[in-house]
């Protein structure tokens, strides 16, 4: 490959700048800080990738403007055309475009494919030269690193074998040894030896569960055995001790069975009550019938001590107190009347009292004649006094009313106006009226005459206007003919303006108002007429009102007159009515001397103290009926009173007038008490009687039924027949008790046979039977007990397998761990795998190239020392050279410049023997500063005649024997 | 109508495959997940009152056939009688009739003997079912026994095959027993076979139903996705199937880019991914990262991030277990100078054996290791260049 043209657009700090180098050997010149180095850092990076972070090479991305990156021309020699390469910022490594001469654009996986996979780094250590590599041979050029470069000649990547070897290696030693501990399989595989132990064991362990089971199932099969036969003693237990608890009623059975095996026993039916009810009921007869006897003598003695009472006595005494409320309703009635006559007195005096008289008088008086008279003088009387006091009134009114008409008169008097005045006032009026008219005269007048002024005026203005015209335009050509020198006729203008103004002036004259004046005059001389006869008398007052004032005094006048008349009338009227008024009050005097009443009572009582008299006079006539009346009560008392004495002297009473009655009724009750007595004394022995005989009667029907119940159990006495009593109920008690038992027995499953087979045991022989099956029952009992407990340990072991997930969880770990086994052995593998492929590699190359290049370096070493040195060998110690005469030399050895040579050497024999793999320009880098002026001839000669690649040398010395077209002088400082 | 559940390779107590060390809590839900699925299978059964179940093979596991299992299988047996639900059994080779049993199940439960049996059963409905099948005797089948089965010429009730096999054109990792095709199984006439063997569930016919209901709880990374049993409902003219999941932890695979490979960032990431996972139940996953930038992260580093989201998950109920992180760089083909050496010796047989051999030659190791034929070279060398890669990121 060979690089045509650099087209540098900004890298550090060379800018814009393009570059031809279409030479097989160039030499580039410049100064120290020409840019020399970055420029070869732009060579690197637009071929393999702007420098990343990882590289100790800075970017240079420039820093005053954008443009990062360029592009190479170049020629690959498999190419038709040159190809452009232009790497741009974009990602890190920059954006690749290859455009071929073809026109076709190309990516970057297409120049890493053109440049054989080669890397920046590999680039650099086998095609660029510089001083600094020169110098170390012995380091830099060991016989690995020479297999390092060879190897890696057509691959790609920058790792360097060895340092993958010895990763592999520790990895492979962490994962795995033979015979190791510590390495992760080994640790792996001895756990899970225990693992696998383990799992053996329980295994075993899960077989016992077989054996359990069949262990299971036998003792199972026994113990339900030993339940059965279990089961079977304990129903014969049972029955046992049913027998033996129910061994007394069997034995008490079997003995009834015995004494009931006779003829049956007879006796009446409820024989016994019926006898002794039959005794008790005669033995009450018995006491009924003394009872009674006894009670039947008592009252015989009783009824012989009562006497009854005589019939006719009893009759006059209740005749006697039949008349009991007559006589008392007559005593009653006395006291009645006594107290009416002594009230009527009593009114009679208090009637005196009101009327006045000191005693009664009978003789007086009191008839309606009487009355009517008093009557009618009393209403005459009230008829005088209402006129006399109706003419007093009218009189009272009629003096007032005089008074009030007097005060009228004087004081309309009073307000009379003068002759004299109203006679001026009425001059006045008229004058007034005649200065209305003129007026009303002079103002027609007036209007008219305005009107004619103003008709004269318009005419007036119009002639002035044209004097003044005349008068003005007159004057105006005056002037003119006097400016003009025309003293002439501009005198005579000038006069005629002047006497036309002075005509107008006089015509203007004001004119006379003469007829106007004198109406004014006349009216003004009215006015102060009036003016004066105001001032002069008092003439403020209506003339209607004073008229009407003189009417009103006149009419007064006659109505006082008329009243004085009609009062004398009225004083003569009263004064007849007084006189009537007194004698009717003499004529009341004298009607009260009649009537013996007080004078001094008031005329309008008289008519009441006749009625008074009245009623006094007929209490009287009733007293003395009363009085009368009790005279003839008191005489029937005293007859009634001698008759009563008669009848009961014989029966031996005393009458006393306060208690005849109260005696009489107390002796009545007592006959009646005796006499009911008597009676029923009598109604009660008779019924005893007929009671004493039923009772005897009764008393001999229970003997009979008594002697029917002894010939029944042919008895003789009641001792015999009680025994026969016993007997039969004895009987009957026994056949009770036998049903009872056998119902008992029955029920309980004892049949005839074994109920009398049983009463022949004893009860200890039962009990011991009983005991037996007992013990033979806990024997049965304990050892299923102990079998149950077996099956209980059998049964929780087999739980205890069933639950136990120990095999299974163990299996689980021991699958993980081999997956982890076989997963760290395939890691172990592939890795060991690698090794030996590399290992394989590294051998191959070993064997077949390296002597290739050493013999290549052997003859450019041998050619550019010009035959100096005739060897090159690497052996264990590393590289020597043989000199001419045969010694051998390690390159510290020898002189700085050979062992460059030497270096040199190698590279070169490197990139000739790579050929086949990569054809990329060489960049020299002032590499030969130590060498003098023939050595440099030489290299140079080589360089320029002997390498078959392009080759870009870089220095700061101008070498002068190339030729200038293959010199570029980078002359300015690159800013 | 006819209800039951077609269900295979229970593989109770089967160990899990995975290359991590779990925690405790972690570790014992994987160990109880079999069981669990199996009980959730149970109540369903119940819940819908089905007529019976049918189970095609391998309810055991023969890495782990422990007394453990067979208790937990009787009780649910039990559970099923209980219910009135029948069960019907064939042995597949991971748990042969040879194996035997330490327990008797109880008497709804019919296994099938080494040959071909038919057992006939009434459903609540009243409809006849017919079912055939045959138990391993031994831990493979010496012939083919497809013979056996009855050729259904009665065209009265329903006949359900029961099989545990693999289908001849398949192409699965397990053991090859009992190869069958369609066309055997069709000859048959039956209205539903019901097989076992392949983990993986498949269709292999719409009509009538042939199908592996695949087994019931994933056990490795390969076995990832929803498990579960076969629900069928019908009558001898139409089958209708359902798929019901019932895993207690699920495998699955994912991917997940990240922009940065900063210990923090490269944490936080993942730990969100985490927590959006998490709302579908418990997982073991298989995640790889891609990284699409220069950034890279050491292995102390990693190995740390690693170590951070294991512990996050010590003692969560629905964890979300890395079983294996991967981390991809997009722009870093790196040591690609591996590939002149690949191209060189890959096809160099003794190199590889050599290497292998280390291994394989240690009698205490061998016995643990897979058999050597299933070693893949390249595979080898492509987790080698992986894993050196990240050895040479220190």
């Amino acid at each position: 490959m060979k690089i045509i043209s650099l087209n540098i657009y900004g890298y550090g700090k060379i800018t814009e700048t393009e570059l031809n180098t279409n030479q097989k050997f160039v030499q580039i010149f410049g100064e120290n800080e020409a840019g020399k180095s970055t420029m070869q850092s732009f060579i690197h990076s637009i071929l393999f990738g702007f420098p990343t972070r990882k590289e100790q090479e800075p970017r240079r991305e420039p820093r005053m403007h954008n443009l990062y990156g360029g592009k190479l021309t170049v020629q690959f020699p498999d190419e038709p055309g040159p190809v452009e390469i232009e790497r741009i910022k974009g990602k890190v490594q920059g954006d690749v475009k290859i455009y071929l001469n073809d026109g076709t654009v190309r990516s970057e996986d297409w120049l890493i494919k053109k440049l054989n996979f080669i890397d920046k780094k590999t680039y650099r250590s086998i095609f660029s030269f510089d001083v600094l590599g020169l110098q170390d041979i012995h380091k830099n050029m060991t016989e690995d690193k020479l297999q390092e470069y060879l190897l890696r000649a057509g691959a790609l990547g920058s790792h360097e074998y060895d340092e993958m070897l010895s990763a592999i290696d520790a990895e492979l030693k962490s994962i795995y040894k033979k015979n190791g501990i510590n390495p992760k399989v080994n640790q792996e595989l001895e756990e899970i030896a225990g693992v696998n132990e383990k799992i053996k064991k329980l295994e075993q362990h899960e077989e016992r569960y077989k054996t359990l089971i069949n262990e299971q199932s036998k003792t199972e099969e026994s113990l339900n055995a030993k339940k059965n036969a279990l089961h079977q003693l304990e129903t014969i237990r049972k029955q046992k001790m049913k027998e033996v608890m129910y061994h007394s009623d069997i034995k008490a059975w079997k003995s009834l069975e015995d004494k009931l095996n006779i003829e049956p026993v007879v006796f009446p039916e409820q024989g016994v009550e019926r006898y002794e009810g039959l005794k008790n009921q005669s033995q009450q007869i018995q006491r009924d019938i003394g009872l009674r006897a006894e009670k039947l003598k008592s009252l015989k003695n009783e009824i012989s001590l009562i006497d009854l009472p005589d019939k006719d006595h009893l009759a006059c005494l209740e005749r006697i107190q039949k008349r009991e409320p007559d006589i008392k309703q007559k005593k009653l009635e006395v006291t009645r009347l006594n107290t009416a006559v002594e009230n009527l007195e009593d009114d009679i005096h208090n009637l005196q009292k009101d009327i006045g008289w000191q005693q009664e008088y009978d003789d007086v008086d009191d008839s309606n004649i009487v009355k009517e008279s008093v009557q009618k003088l009393l209403s005459k009387l009230d008829e005088a006094v209402l006129e006399e006091q109706y003419l007093i009134r009218e009189i009272d009114h009629l003096k007032s009313d005089i008074r009030q008409l007097d005060q009228d008169i004087e004081h309309l008097e009073d307000s009379q106006i003068g002759e004299e005045r109203l006679r001026i006032k009425k001059e006045l009026i008229d004058r007034e009226y005649e200065l209305k008219e003129k007026e009303k005269m002079f103002k027609l007048i007036e209007k008219d005459y305005e009107r004619e002024k103003r008709e004269r005026n318009k005419v007036k203005r119009g002639q002035s206007i044209l004097i003044i015209g005349i008068s003005v335009i007159a004057l105006l050509i005056g002037i003119y003919y006097l400016f003009s020198s025309n003293w002439l006729m501009g005198g005579v203008f000038a006069a005629i303006g002047i006497v036309t103004l002075l005509l107008l002036m006089l015509t203007n004259q004001k004119e006379d108002e003469s007829l106007k004046t004198d109406y004014q005059k006349e009216v003004h001389e009215l006015e102060d007429i009036i003016d004066t006869i105001k001032r002069n008398n008092d003439v403020d007052f209506d003339i209607n009102d004073a008229r009407n004032l003189k009417m009103d005094l006149k009419t007064q006048n006659t109505k006082r007159i008329s009243s004085n008349v009609k009062l004398e009338e009225m004083k003569e009227a009263l004064s007849v009515k007084e006189a009537l008024n007194d004698s009717l009050n003499t004529d009341l005097l004298n009607v009260k001397k009649n009537l013996r009443v007080n004078p001094d009572i008031e005329n309008k009582y008289i008519v009441d103290a006749i009625h008074t008299i009245r009623e006094i006079k007929q209490k009287r006539n009733q007293i003395n009926r009363h009085k009368l009346e009790i005279d003839n009560i008191k005489k029937e008392l005293r007859e009634f009173k001698t008759e009563v004495k008669n009848d009961i002297s014989s029966m031996d009473m005393q009458y006393d007038d306060s208690s005849i009655f109260y005696d009489v009724k107390s002796t009545v009750s007592k006959m009646y008490k005796d006499q009911s007595h008597y009676t029923r004394l009598d109604d009660q022995i008779k019924l005893l009687e007929n009671e004493i005989n039923v009772l005897e009667e009764r008393n001999s029907v229970s003997a009979q039924k008594v002697q029917k119940l002894f010939e029944y159990v042919d008895a003789e006495d009641e001792e015999e027949y009680y025994y026969y009593a016993r007997k039969h109920e004895e009987y009957h008690d026994n056949i009770a008790k036998f049903k009872e038992l056998t119902t008992k027995l029955d029920e309980e499953h004892f049949d005839y046979d074994s109920r009398n087979e049983l009463a022949r045991f004893l009860l200890a022989d039962l009990k011991e039977e009983e005991e037996n099956i007992s013990t033979q029952i806990e024997e049965f009992n304990s050892k299923i007990q102990h079998e149950q407990k077996a099956l209980a340990e059998i049964n929780s072991e087999i739980a205890g397998l069933e639950s136990d997930g120990k095999l299974s969880e163990l299996n689980h770990m021991f699958e993980m761990r081999k997956n982890q086994i076989q997963g760290l052995s395939r890691e172990y593998m592939s890795l060991n795998y690698i090794r030996i492929l590399i290992e394989t590699h590294i051998k191959a190359i070993k064997d077949e190239r390296l002597p290739i290049v050493i013999e290549e370096a052997r003859s450019i070493f041998e050619s550019v020392t010009r035959g100096r040195y005739i060897n090159v060998i690497y052996d264990e110690d590393g590289i020597k050279v043989r000199h001419s005469n045969g010694q051998l030399f390690h390159p510290l050895e020898l002189s700085q410049s050979t062992k460059e040579m030497l270096y040199i050497s190698l590279r070169l024999s490197l990139i000739k023997a790579l050929k086949g793999y990569y054809q990329l320009p060489l960049i020299i880098d002032d590499a030969f500063v130590h060498f003098d002026r023939e050595r440099k001839k030489i290299i140079m000669d080589y360089l320029r005649n002997e390498v078959t690649d392009q080759v870009l040398y870089f220095t700061c010395n101008l070498d002068s024997s190339i030729p200038s077209q293959q010199t570029i002088k980078l002359k300015e400082k690159v800013k | 109508m006819v209800k039951f559940i077609h269900c295979a390779d229970l593989h109770l107590d089967s160990p899990f495959k995975s290359r991590t060390r779990m925690p405790g809590g972690i570790l014992n839900a994987l160990m109880d997940s079999t069981y669990k699925s199996v009980e959730r299978m149970i109540d369903f059964a119940i819940e819908n009152k089905v007529d019976f179940i049918v189970i095609a093979g391998d309810v055991f596991d023969r890495a782990n056939r422990t007394l453990k299992s067979e208790i937990f299988m009787k009780r649910q047996f039990g559970r099923l009688k209980e219910n009135g639900i029948f069960a019907y059994v064939i042995h597949g080779n991971h748990d042969p009739l040879t194996d035997g049993f330490k327990t008797v199940w109880p008497d709804n439960v019919t296994v099938f003997k080494e040959n071909v049996e038919t057992y006939e059963m009434i459903s609540s409905k009243g409809e006849r079912i017919f079912l055939h099948g045959f138990s391993y005797f031994l831990d493979d089948s010496y012939e083919n026994k497809l013979d056996g089965y009855p050729v259904n010429t009665m065209n009265e009730g329903i006949h359900i095959g029961l099989l545990h096999g693999t289908y001849s054109k398949g192409s699965y990792r397990q053991e090859r027993y009992t190869e069958f095709n369609l066309e055997t199984l069709n000859q048959k006439l039956y209205h539903y076979w019901a097989l076992g063997h392949i983990h993986q569930r498949e269709q292999l016919s719409d009509l009538p139903p042939i199908q592996y209901s695949g087994n019931i709880q994933g056990r490795h990374k390969n076995e990832y996705g929803e498990k579960g049993f076969i629900y069928v409902k019908g009558d001898d003219v139409y089958l209708d199937t359902k798929f019901i999941p019932v895993q207690d932890i699920m495998f699955s695979e994912y991917t997940l880019d990240v922009s940065s490979l900063n210990k923090q960032d490269l944490y936080q990431s993942i730990v969100e991914f985490k927590h959006r996972l998490r709302e579908k139940g418990k997982q073991i996953i298989q995640l790889t990262l891609y990284h699409d930038g220069d950034e890279i992260i050491s292995e102390p580093d990693f190995n740390e991030v690693i170590e951070l989201l294991k512990e996050d998950e010590r003692d969560l109920k629905d964890f979300v277990w890395i079983d294996n992180l991967h981390l991809k760089y997009m722009n870093q083909d790196s040591i690609a100078l591996l590939n002149d050496i690949k191209a060189s010796y890959s096809s160099n047989d003794t190199l590889f054996k050599e290497a292998v051999n280390s291994m394989y030659m240690d009698p205490r190791l061998n016995r643990y290791l897979l058999p050597i034929q299933e070693l893949e070279q390249e595979d080898l060398l492509d987790e080698g260049e992986e894993r050196l890669k990240m050895l040479m990121r220190k």
